[in-house]
């Protein structure tokens, strides 16, 4: 893929990623066929800073994990109540790094 | 969906184990009335029930072996049960056998939770639960 449509994806979409991950994924790209750009354009990613909001708000019924796609960690919070609140604010911490996390399983069934 | 098997065991042994360590706490009598003070953050700030609200006294009265007692506390402790029963055994047995059925059937039920007939059957059924513990006034 050209380098300037890797860069273009990487500055609109980084913040979907761990920090850390985002040269890997530069790579990878970089190494596909550039007919994949369409499908590259198609993905939805989550934003971690909506799922923060999500968890602050309705966490305690396990919405967080439902939208990021852990049903069953997100039933396990409904049947809870989110560990009586407790879990719903680890999560609190947590649901930024688990959605980055989602994204980057959605982007590797691309890249791979 | 989990890609670790480890990791979902740990996290969901991690659960169980909190769940019985609160049951313990709050079945201790000396312990009862500051557990009862304590109670669920979610109800001490909002004033109202979650859906899962009374699901401590559903279990503590399936564990006075009085089923019928749970229909007024909540009838999500029949499933918790079930599952805090279940969930270490499985498990423990998957590592002594060095297996990932409990995985594969954790995968294959989130998938089937996915599909929107039982996602609505199952949301219908947890608001209408969270409707009657409103109607109980828990």
């Amino acid at each position: 893929m050209e380098t300037q449509k890797v860069d273009m994806f990487i500055m609109s979409s980084g913040k979907y990623f761990e920090g850390h991950q985002l040269n890997l994924i530069r790579e990878r790209l970089l190494a596909v066929d550039d007919s994949k750009w369409a499908m590259l354009s198609t993905l939805e990613f989550k934003d971690p800073t909506t799922m923060l909001i999500v968890s602050v708000v309705a966490g305690s019924l396990g919405i967080d994990r439902f939208m990021i796609g852990d049903t069953g960690l997100g039933v396990g919070k409904l049947l809870t109540c989110g560990g009586m609140g407790i879990w719903a604010i680890i999560d609190w911490f947590m649901i930024q790094k688990s959605t980055k996390e989602k994204n980057m399983e959605k982007i590797q069934q691309f890249l791979y | 969906m989990f890609t670790g098997r480890n990791k979902l065991y740990l996290l969901l042994l991690s659960l169980v184990s909190a769940g019985y360590i609160w049951l313990f706490w709050h079945a201790n009598h000396i312990a009862a009335e500051s557990a009862a003070s304590w109670g669920c953050i979610v109800k001490k700030t909002s004033g109202y029930p979650c859906p899962a609200c009374g699901t401590t006294r559903g279990l503590m009265a399936l564990a006075e072996g009085n089923p019928t007692q749970v229909l007024h506390a909540n009838i999500l402790a029949f499933p918790l049960a079930f599952a805090m029963l279940l969930i270490p055994v499985w498990i423990m047995l998957d590592v002594c056998k060095r297996k990932d059925s409990f995985l594969r059937f954790y995968t294959s039920a989130e998938n089937a939770l996915r599909r929107p007939a039982l996602a609505v059957s199952f949301s219908a059924a947890i608001a209408f639960n969270w409707a009657w513990n409103f109607f109980k006034g828990l």
